[in-house]
């Protein structure tokens, strides 16, 4: 399943997270999403934007130090 | 694979209304998606203040003298009630036009509520972008979900697209 979330602030910012895409495929929609919102009057400029592959994902949902998961 | 992506936005449409060149009004073009967005977004914020929307003629906002200026759009509150005019640039940029002054016989004595009509006008642009967001995961073939969030206890609208 795709999903795009999208969290818009007060100030009409908006963070984007494309999810259960395969490989590079996200990156068109992400194209094709701010070419939209530039058609519907909303002009984007990308303040940053990054990757995350599920090895990434799955590293940083690691304890990072041994016990830091122990059970009380 | 997944991506994260954080955007800045600005409302520029790309419509121009044309002035009526017998009234001098200006017409706003049918059938503009952007348009059609505005103005929505317009009606949310109106609802939510207790408001109403001006367009056409009938759009315009006070100034502190009970001058009148006329707008593409007004939208006019209990908290404002001057109103605040909505226009729409050369460049397309969306424009927010008020006087929060007070009267000159109250200067220092009246307050106008400077805060209510940036409010006001934040919370429009607000509503455009989730508004957009929507149009555009919709155009995109997502089906869409809307939820209330919170960012360090400030008001955010969290907009779900899902294909299966």
């Amino acid at each position: 399943m795709k999903v795009i979330r999208a969290l818009v602030d007060d100030e009409g910012n908006v963070q984007v997270d494309l999810a259960g895409f395969i490989g590079e495929e996200c990156a068109p929609v992400e194209e094709e999403f701010r070419r939209y919102l530039a058609e519907l009057g909303l002009s984007v400029r990308v303040r940053s934007l990054r990757k995350k592959d599920p090895r990434s994902l799955l590293s940083s949902l690691q304890p990072k130090e041994k016990g830091e998961h122990r059970a009380r | 694979m997944s991506r994260l992506a954080t955007y800045e936005t600005e409302i520029v449409l790309p419509v121009r209304p044309k002035p009526d060149p017998r009234t001098g009004t200006l017409n706003i073009p049918k059938g503009s998606l952007s348009l059609d967005i505005l103005r929505l977004a317009l009606e949310k914020t109106a609802r939510d203040h207790g408001g109403t929307v001006f367009s056409g003629p009938e759009a315009f906002y006070s100034d502190c003298e009970g001058r009148r200026h006329r707008a593409l759009f007004s939208l006019h509150t209990a908290d404002f009630a001057r109103g605040i005019g909505i226009n729409i640039a050369p460049d397309g940029r969306l424009t927010f036009a008020y006087d929060a002054s007070p009267p000159e016989e109250l200067a220092g004595k009246f307050n106008a509520q400077p805060e209510a009509a940036e409010r006001i006008c934040k919370e429009i642009a607000h509503n455009y972008a989730v508004i957009a967001v929507m149009r555009a995961q919709a155009k995109l073939g997502f089906r869409v979900g809307l939820s209330q969030a919170n960012i360090h206890g400030r008001k955010a609208v969290l907009v779900t697209g899902v294909k299966p």
